[in-house]
């Protein structure tokens, strides 16, 4: 709870009826940190940026701005201000009255209200389009006017509610680049929900990965990608293969298991004992196939499937009734493999992610990418 | 294919004619001096000047406007307070509050005009403008409720909480937002509410005393046979309709579009 951080959510709880839609939410939202909160539809990020707004109340635990607990303080009062999915520009007023409108509220007088619109205008490259309806204008640009009226007050965070979610792939990426740049330029707090997780990666200082209300990791996108702390986590982020296991061994330096008769070694601390049941997990570009390299897990599989996809192979391989898929640049392709060969998969021991079976429940299927 | 096309065009200009007709004739027959349309000699103004010379026709058409009037201020007050309540308000049974509160528009006017007299006669109240007048309340009423609460729910919430997001308060947001967003459907609302009560003839049968609106005045004319003069301000009464469902028309769009299409050409 330092004086420098923007936000401060303790023991943050929301239920509906009986419904936790969050659950003891606590974190420390850094000033000018461009924080995401990643999940599936359901997972609580849009209600825990609804509380942080005020347009919802938390059933427990406490919300502070800037240091000063706001848990109670109506929206109106709250120096945050919301991008809305729909982006909700008034239909009624033009371009410029929607922008002045947060001035109106607060009173600022006209002259001050005209260049503090005409500064937001140019900061979201809208100038000239004053006099528009937000019917008039294309996706792309009504967002750009969503976030000039949100950003005009200089809140002490901007939350963002899914805002790209409505536009085209392209258009996405690209307004990806504008909001990352616009964040360094203004250098706000934003605060973002999405469910799409290259979103979250290419653009958050920090990610709070949530599922049922509950969040299951807060850490920099590197360390979320590289040492997830659960298996949901593990599957949401990224390309996983996930396989059955049984520790052999264990010192709590290097886990040694087994995988269909075959030996994998883990170089990273497992909480498992020996004889337990596991779910190993290895990245797919990190799995190799036929190494020149020595690495410390080699297994031979069968090659069951080639998908090619541009700029790579992923080649599904069988390991007795496990499946591996390795995902290998097509500049490094050996043209000469084929489906049903036998072939040599290799990975590093410390690209050896372990969790205790249980955990299989909360994998996601298919990653968190927006179809 | 074409005899099919043939075929579908016949239907529709005869059911055309019979929706269509029998208003043709009244408008003909207002203008013919005579009492027949057969031998049509020659159009009159003579049915309208007698409708101006005629004092009480005067008074029960006066009579009729202040009370649509007066029914569309209470309705729209009420039946916006309404919409709001059952749009923003969750409650058990909401389903069957609703279909309630629609039921003095749809059902038969004997019945609320009886339903209304025995009311009003248990409480000895006298029927006067007053009963016409809550008469005309009880259905306008729904109806304006209908209007503005499909306008409020097809606008959805977001507008409001990016009101109140951008710092303001309630009153503020529903000055600011909310009202010149549900505005058009109020004003559609209106024009309808006094459409239907401008001609409404059951309900105010049972509820009128000597104290008369111009449908009722208009029946009681019809008993000494059909004049030419009901055929006159039944052509009036028709012109005035048509100007107000077309200007209605244009208020109550069913889709979010009309709203926009219309604020575009005003722009």
């Amino acid at each position: 709870m330092k004086a420098d951080n923007a936000i401060d959510l303790v023991n943050v709880t929301k239920k509906f009826d009986e419904v936790t839609a969050v659950s003891k939410f606590t974190v420390e939202i850094r000033k000018g940190e461009f924080f995401s909160l990643l999940g599936p539809s359901g997972c609580g990020k849009t209600t825990t940026l609804r509380m942080i707004a005020g347009l919802e109340v938390p059933t427990e635990g406490q919300i502070l701005l800037e240091g000063g607990d706001v848990s109670s303080t109506p929206a109106y009062r709250r120096n945050v201000n919301t991008v809305f999915q729909d982006y909700a520009l008034f239909p009624h007023m033009t371009v410029r009255k929607n922008i002045y409108f947060p001035l109106k509220m607060k009173k600022i007088s006209p002259s001050e209200a005209e260049t503090r619109i005409e500064r937001v205008l140019r900061l979201v490259n809208m100038e000239g389009f004053g006099n528009r309806l937000p019917q008039q204008l294309s996706g792309g640009q009504r967002q750009r006017i969503a976030l000039a009226r949100s950003l005009v007050n200089e809140p002490a965070a901007l939350l963002l509610d899914e805002p790209l979610g409505a536009l085209d792939f392209k258009l996405r990426v690209a307004m990806q680049k504008v909001l990352k740049d616009i964040q360094r330029n203004v250098g706000i707090t934003f605060i973002y929900v999405t469910h799409d997780q290259s979103e979250a990666m290419t653009m958050s200082d920090r990610i709070a990965v949530m599922k049922d209300g509950l969040a299951h990791q807060i850490a920099t996108p590197d360390e979320i990608y590289n040492n997830p702390s659960t298996a949901f986590v593990a599957s949401f982020i990224g390309d996983m293969n996930f396989v059955h296991g049984t520790v052999l061994d264990n010192d709590g330096k290097t886990c040694v298991l087994d995988v269909e008769g075959q030996k994998v070694t883990a170089k990273r601390a497992v909480d498992l004992g020996k004889g337990a049941a596991a779910l190993v997990c290895i990245r797919t570009e990190r799995v190799q196939v036929n190494p020149h390299r020595s690495v410390e897990n080699r297994v031979s599989a069968e090659l069951s499937r080639i998908i090619y996809r541009g700029t790579d192979y992923e080649a599904t391989c069988r390991i007795g009734r496990a499946e591996l898929r390795a995902v290998v640049q097509a500049v490094t392709w050996d043209a000469a493999l084929r489906v049903g060969g036998t072939v040599e998969l290799a990975w590093n021991a410390e690209d050896v992610i372990v969790f205790p079976r249980e955990e299989e429940k909360d994998v996601i299927k298919y990653s968190g990418e927006a179809v | 294919m074409r005899g099919r096309g043939t075929g579908l065009k016949i239907y529709g200009t005869l059911i055309f004619v019979f929706l269509y007709f029998p208003m043709v004739i009244v408008l003909l027959f207002s203008f013919s001096p005579t009492r027949t349309i057969v031998g049509l000699s020659g159009l009159t103004l003579k049915w309208y000047q007698e409708l101006f010379q005629d004092p009480r026709l005067l008074i029960a058409f006066w009579h009729t406007v202040m009370v649509g009037l007066c029914a569309v201020a209470i309705a729209t007050v009420f039946g916006t307070a309404g919409a709001f309540f059952v749009t923003r308000v969750e409650f058990p049974g909401k389903g069957v509050f609703r279909a309630l509160v629609m039921l003095p528009f749809l059902l038969p006017g004997i019945i609320m005009g009886v339903t209304l007299l025995i009311f009003f006669r248990n409480l000895n109240v006298h029927l006067s403008m007053f009963t016409i007048l809550m008469g005309h309340v009880s259905f306008t009423t729904p109806l304006v409720m209908f209007q503005v609460s499909s306008r409020l729910s097809r606008m959805g919430p977001t507008y409001r909480w990016a009101a109140m997001d951008l710092g303001a308060n309630p009153v503020q947001t529903f000055w600011h937002v909310t009202l010149p967003m549900i505005r058009t459907a109020l004003i559609g609302a209106g024009l309808l509410a006094f459409t239907v009560s401008f001609d409404e003839i059951v309900i105010s049968y049972f509820l009128t005393g000597t104290w008369m609106t111009l449908p009722v005045y208009i029946y009681g004319m019809m008993r000494f046979g059909l004049s030419p003069k009901v055929y006159a301000i039944s052509t009036i009464i028709l012109i005035l309709s048509l100007v107000l469902i077309t200007f209605m028309a244009r208020y109550t769009g069913r889709s979010a579009d009309t709203y926009r299409v219309r604020k575009r050409d005003a722009g």
